[in-house]
């Protein structure tokens, strides 16, 4: 019924805004339509409730590279529910169709229980094609598999019928072509689990030749899971697929099946590009299943557990000969693959059955030979070398593989490196590099110390190096307990750490050097804890052996045994006194150090207590345990005083802040709670761990509290705010105990990796952050010493930082509004020069600051600006499309250099001096003889503006960007193109290493990139603008970025120069002149109040009044 | 116009795209390029009560929601502008609401356009009728998205009108527009021809012409009115469909 006010065609309401008074829905729809006529019974988007043909969609019950499924209703000849699926747009309908059509006659002979039907297909009224199937209520098999833990054997025989059911496909001559586990579902039936295949015929028809565009979106991201696809489908334009293709996706699935992952790390494969994914699918040898499992960690316990068994066991039996199974249906060569599904069925079966396997390990007779078919001059040498590289570096950490087989491994790839090695061996280099990259983010540190040690020392750049660092970043690691590390303590004069260890042993460090000064023997089990005397005469330590002794902490001699716990004691201190000692276990008891005599016992705690402590003044004692509470006890009575309730954890660990005002706990469930310790209020939680939370303490200040957790990690955290400030990562195994040194500065901790570690205490995070400037960051430069940064901004200013703190120094006004678009320091480091949007250049002096003199002749926008390396002259370039050279003493106009039909967005001399690079709007890129003046060449290749050009250090290449994503390489003689660098965002700034072994871009990202072969390194995240400046430190250590919109970033491959301290400083600094400025409005009343303030510590207000004195000027303009 | 209005040719593909408004803007090196800062300007004063509905469903009142929209061109326009359109970003519709919602986002960057556009007027924008459509839309339901979207999608549906009643009203076939455009979604066989054809005093043939042509023509108008805003020509259809899921709310 259609009203005035509604649509006559569609129904729907119609506003007073529907243009001329018609239906916009049904309006653009028009505009969809061809010249057929409009219908308006089928609504666009296909959706519940929606009818296609015979059939009334229902829901949504899935999503794939290839479309939608729907569960859906057929209506007629007979009402069932089947499962529909809609090809997603862009394919071919009638292609699709005609394909299906061919196949159909086909199709209709496929009858096994373990097989979906496809029922029908045909063209939805939108144009897409669509599929009917028998609709199959399961689960893929990984997940069946996985959700109802099941044995190795289940699986197998569960497995049995997948491939027998692929068998009888085979044999009426269909090729599924997309098996995957999300398209063999499992489903429930008379309590027993039946596998389906499904989407078979499907895949076929809608197969589209694989290439860059089909198997990528156009944000490049990867469509599909690429890694079921045998090698040959990998093969562009390959039209030569047959069954064997399923046997390798098969292979694949029973891998995953049995391993619990992939043979190729899913992150590699989405990261890499579409070459290299072919490469690997082509000629990378799948990792052994065993080796595959036990390198995944802490994840492989997981795995084994949902097979009902552990990774060791697991291992050993994989390795033993079921691997084979898999890695001969994922033959690289169909050839030597299983015949058929049934020959990979009956194989699985001889397992089952005890009888030898039709697979196992290449001969190495095979081996030898294939070898040196391969070596002779074939290009797939690749693959072996690849392979061996890859598999050695997987394996040299293993210890499953056989060292035979090793050896002539090792040889093999020895031999290939030295004469074809090059190539091959920054292949693995770059490999590696990502994975560990993959690692770092993961939190799996062991994993991502393996991988970069497996990295050749001479190939090893920055970005090896940024990892290394990153992973940890302990000062010390203190090697030498020959089991786990639990208990730990440090002396009340910092000199010293006491350490107890499963190996039984106290062992005592000089805490400055790292260096063992003596280790105790006399505990006969684990040593859980260990605490010194305030005094620092004594040690005691408490153990798995139910006592608890107490040593001379000058001489290590046994001083007495406590004897009284009835099980493992868990956790000692000493009263601040010294006098006393606290010991946990199922009970709290109390001893008198001088004798040796329980004083007494203090009965509440219902299960174990796994932490006790004195509170600072000796009055009070805290415990908390396994029965989920925490407990205040009076320690001059024992009587219990209070008992908090942590809901559902148990605890862990709990102390007293120093002013005893607050009670900190850990626990089970990875949170660290504050406490009131008066009113025994829950203050704060502070959530961040990934697993128990083992120990925590308050910093000596009260400030600041840590946390050591079994995710390896231990976390400092704001005790007022309760924000996370820094997490320490580089312990390998969990962490068991942290302490703060006595002075504050530092951080030690003992964790189950054997180590125990010395952490700066001021250490910040990952990536430097410089903040100042009010509006995007033009260009940024590193002075020639490394100490300073200078930086121009579009907000009219060039700011000085502090490379070390990242504190800013000064401003550098007189370009007044006009944006800033490229700064650079002289040579000798004391002028800077910088270009701007008023037209003109100014040369500064960089360390007063001041400004030396003002060169005017450019008619328009300066962009570029560059010194010689000689110091005596600079070039600049911009908007006015011409160049000039002027004297860089009297600030003479020398030279103007025409030939660029468009603006000039970037300049550079050459090493030597003579050449000048140039490049710009016009899309090409000149070099010019600096003294003639004449055009030497034109490089042209840019099919867009060049944003940024560069010679490299030796003067032989020049590197430049262009914003249509993308950095090429030239040779700076001839002007020959030599690489193509493709990117994937634009990229405003390009740059080399000092060692010009690595070229930085800007852009969307910030990459690194490895000149010599031309692969991406890394990646640096953590921004998201369009244009980014970049510099490399003249040190090759650190990468500075200008990031969007208005600050700078760090990031740094060792310790900053002069420690974290400084850098605490600078940040506490700007903090507090950020605050005060809020509060007043003006920098002067800043600078005031920083003079009056004599709480600050001397260097912090030192460098506040230095960062207050920098934006000084921002006062009078907002006078204005 | 010629009768033949149906069968004029658009440009084909490519040098079709060459003159779109959002590929200038993509292919225009310098921001300071009198072509970008035309094609922008061009775009933003068709589009922006879809930013202006944007502010209002987020919360803004009139005067600010004025404000923005104005400061938020001024931000576009200026020579920050380059470095904000990235040619990754696809459609202009999508660029828009992006750079948009960073905008609003971004106190300083809001603060820091107004003080440079001071209050000044980019464009002129008719802001008392703005509100008026504004408050067409019920006050519930819609996401400040989903409300930009569905606003998008009458803008381009009225533009494209607009278009089609000129070129009628130009070529003096105003009442012949006012009498079929009720056509332009209807099915085929209910146009009751006949009775069209006696009220016009036409044949009846003349008006399934007529009628064919002026579908035609509309549905020529809407697409080019879509290709001023995207990037290549497989996007229209794209667009299309997207902007006619945005007017089921």
């Amino acid at each position: 019924m259609a009203k005035e006010n509604h649509c006559p065609q569609c129904g729907a309401e119609l506003m007073p805004n529907a243009p001329e008074g018609l239906c916009p829905r049904c309006l653009m729809k028009v505009g969809l339509e061809g010249d057929a006529d409009v219908t308006l019974e089928s609504p666009l988007i296909e959706g519940p409730g929606t009818t296609i043909g015979r059939y009334k969609l229902l829901e949504l019950i899935g999503e794939g590279g290839m479309g939608l499924v729907y569960l859906a209703e057929q209506q007629e000849p007979i009402r069932r529910k089947v499962a529909l699926k809609i090809v997603k747009l862009g394919m071919d309908t009638k292609q699709v169709i005609a394909r299906f059509e061919a196949e159909r006659q086909v199709l209709a002979l496929l009858d096994h229980s373990n097989i979906a039907r496809v029922l029908d297909a045909g063209t939805t009224e939108t144009g897409r094609p669509y599929f009917v199937m028998e609709y199959v209520k399961g689960m893929s098999i990984t997940k069946y598999c996985d959700r109802h833990k099941l044995s190795v054997e289940k699986r197998l025989k569960l497995f049995l019928r997948v491939c027998e059911a692929v068998h009888h496909a085979h044999q009426k001559g269909i090729i599924h072509r997309d098996i995957k586990p999300a398209n063999i579902l499992v489903s429930v039936q008379d309590d027993r689990p039946v596998p389906k295949i499904i989407d078979f015929g499907i895949a076929k028809a809608v197969t589209q030749p694989l290439t860059e565009r089909t198997l990528y979106t156009r944000q490049g991201q990867l469509l599909g899971t690429p890694e079921y696809m045998s090698p040959e489908q990998a093969d562009m334009g390959n039209e030569d697929i047959d069954t064997r293709a399923d046997i390798y996706s098969l292979g694949v699935v029973l891998y995953e099946l049995l391993a619990g992952a992939l043979p190729f790390e899913h992150e590699v494969l989405q990261k890499v590009g579409f070459a290299e994914l072919q490469r690997i699918l082509q000629e990378e040898e799948p990792p052994h299943p065993s080796i595959r499992l036990t390198s995944l960690g802490e994840e492989a316990k997981e795995i084994a557990e949902r097979r009902h068994t552990q990774v060791l066991a697991l291992a050993r039996r994989l390795h033993r000969e079921l691997e084979w199974i898999p890695l001969k249906a994922m033959r690289k060569d169909r050839s030597r693959r299983y015949r058929s599904a049934s020959e990979l069925a009956d194989d699985i079966q001889n397992y089952l059955s005890g009888a030898p396997l039709i697979a196992g390990p290449e001969t190495a007779v095979y081996r030898v030979k294939k070898f040196v078919r391969k070596h002779a001059g074939s290009v797939a040498t690749v693959a072996l070398v690849a392979a061996v590289i890859v598999l050695g570096l997987i394996v040299s950490t293993v210890m499953y593989i056989r060292a035979e087989r090793m050896r002539v491994l090792a040889e093999q790839a020895e031999k290939v490196a030295e004469e074809r090695g090059e190539e091959y061996r920054r292949l693995s280099y770059v490999h590696g590099v990502a994975l560990a990259d993959a690692k770092y983010h993961e939190g799996n540190i062991r994993r991502l110390r393996e991988l970069l040690e497996s990295c050749p020392n001479d190939l090893r750049g920055w970005e090896w190096y940024r990892l290394n660092h990153i992973a940890d970043k302990a000062l010390m690691t203190l090697r030498g307990h020959t089991d786990r590390v639990y208990g730990m303590a440090i002396s009340p004069d910092g000199k010293r750490i006491a350490s107890g260890s499963e190996d039984k042993t106290i062992k005592v460090w000089d805490a400055g050097t790292g260096t063992e000064l003596m280790t105790l023997h006399g505990h006969g089990a684990t040593v859980t804890s260990v605490a010194f005397g305030q005094d620092g005469r004594r040690i005691a330590s408490g153990s798995g052996d139910k006592t608890i002794k107490v040593w001379d902490a000058a001489t290590g001699a046994e001083v007495m045994t406590l004897r009284g716990h009835e099980s493992t004691v868990w956790s000692v201190a000493f009263s601040p006194d010294s006098k006393r000692i606290i010991s946990a276990g199922m009970d709290i008891k109390v001893w008198d150090v001088s004798t040796g005599n329980e004083l007494m016992t203090l009965r509440g705690h219902e299960r174990a207590i796994r932490s006790v402590a004195f509170s600072p003044d000796g009055k009070r004692i805290v415990s908390g345990g396994w029965d989920k509470s925490i407990k205040v006890w009076d320690s001059a009575s024992g009587t219990e005083v209070m008992t908090l309730r942590w809901h559902e954890s148990p605890i862990l660990s709990v102390a007293f802040s120093p002013d005893g005002k607050r009670i900190v706990s850990g626990g089970v469930d990875s949170t660290v709670k504050l406490w009131d310790a008066a009113t025994g209020e829950e203050v704060l939680t502070l959530a961040g761990h990934n697993h128990w939370v083992k120990s925590v303490t308050f910093s000596p200040d009260g400030k600041r509290v840590i946390s050591g957790s079994f995710d390896n990690t231990i976390k400092v955290w704001d005790a007022e705010t309760g924000a996370e400030l820094m997490t320490l990562r580089g312990h390998e195994g969990r962490v068991w105990t942290v302490e703060f040194s006595p002075d504050g500065k530092r951080i030690v901790s003992s964790s189950e990796d054997k180590t125990i570690k010395v952490w700066d205490a001021a250490i910040r995070g990952d990536v430097v952050t410089l903040s100042g400037h009010e509006e995007a960051v033009g260009s940024i430069a590193f002075s020639p010493d490394g100490k300073r940064l200078v930086s121009g901004s579009e907000d009219g200013t060039v700011k000085l930082w502090d490379a070390a703190t990242g504190a800013e120094l000064m401003t550098l006004l007189g370009h007044g509004e006009g944006g800033v678009y490229s700064v650079a320091f002289s040579p000798d480091g004391k002028r800077i020069v910088s270009s701007s949007e008023d037209k003109t250049i100014k040369i500064w002096d960089a360390v007063t600051g001041n400004e030396l003199m003002t060169l005017r002749g450019h008619k328009e926008v300066v962009i570029g600006v560059s010194f010689s390396p000689d110091g005596k002259r600079i070039v600049s370039g911009g908007v006015d499309s011409t160049l000039k050279l002027w004297d860089a003493a009297t600030g003479g106009e020398l030279m103007t250099l025409g030939g660029h039909s468009d603006w000039i967005q970037s300049v550079a001399f050459s090493p030597d001096g003579k050449r000048i690079v140039s490049g710009g709007n016009d899309k090409t890129i000149k070099v010019w003889d600096v003294a003639t003046g004449t055009e030497l060449m034109t490089l042209r290749g840019h099919e867009h503006s060049v944003g940024s050009v560069s010679f490299s250090p030796d003067g032989e290449l020049i590197v430049s960007s262009g914003w249509g994503r993308t950095v090429k390489l030239w040779d700076a003689v001839t002007g020959t193109e030599l690489m193509n660098l493709p990117t994937n965002s634009m990229v405003g700034s390009v740059t080399f290493s000092p060692d010009g072994k690595r070229i930085i871009s800007g852009g969307g990202n910030i990459m690194v990139w490895d000149v010599a072969s031309g692969r991406e390194l890394m990646t640096l995240r953590g921004h998201g603008g369009a244009f980014s400046p970049v510099a490399f430190s003249p040190d090759g250590k650190t990468i500075a970025a200008g990031i969007y919109d208005s600050i700078i970033k760090l990031w740094e491959s060792t310790t900053p120069a002069g420690g974290y301290e400084l850098r605490w400083n600078a940040e506490a600094a700007r903090k507090v002149v950020d605050e005060l400025y809020k509060e007043t409005g003006f920098y002067s009343e800043v600078i005031d109040k920083l003079n009056a303030d004599n709480t600050l510590a001397e260097p912090v207000r030192k460098v506040a009044l230095q960062i207050a004195n920098s934006r000084h000027w921002e006062d009078a303009e907002k006078a204005e | 116009m010629s009768d033949n209005a149906h069968i004029s040719s658009t440009p084909s593909g490519a040098s079709r795209f060459a003159t779109t408004h959002w590929s200038i803007v993509l292919a225009a090196g310098s921001p300071s390029s009198s072509h970008y800062q035309e094609a922008l300007s061009t775009l933003c004063q068709t589009y922006w009560f879809p930013l202006y509905a944007y502010l209002r469903r987020h919360g803004y009142n009139t005067h600010q929601a004025e404000d923005y929209t104005q400061a938020f061109f001024a931000y576009l326009l200026e020579k920050r502008g380059l470095r904000v359109v990235d040619p990754q970003q696809g459609k202009f519709r999508s660029f828009l609401l992006a750079t948009l919602k960073h905008f609003v986002g971004d106190e300083r960057d809001r603060a820091r356009a107004q003080k440079r556009g001071g209050g000044q007027t980019i464009l002129s924008l008719d802001f008392e009728n703005a509100e008026n459509q504004y408050a067409i839309e019920p006050a519930h339901e819609l996401s400040p998205e989903k409300l930009f979207e569905k606003s998008w999608a009458l803008t381009v549906l009225d533009r494209a009108m607009a278009q089609l009643k000129a070129e009628s009203v130009s070529t003096n076939r105003q009442k012949l527009f006012d009498r079929l455009k009720v056509y332009l979604t209807a099915k085929r066989d209910s146009i009751p021809y006949r009775d069209v054809a006696a009220e016009l005093d036409m044949t009846e043939g003349a008006v399934k012409v007529a009628v064919h042509r002026l579908r035609s023509r509309y549905r020529e108008l809407l697409r080019e009115e879509i290709a001023q805003t995207v990037a290549t020509e497989g996007e229209i259809e794209e667009e299309i469909r997207n902007l006619f899921a945005a007017l089921a709310y």
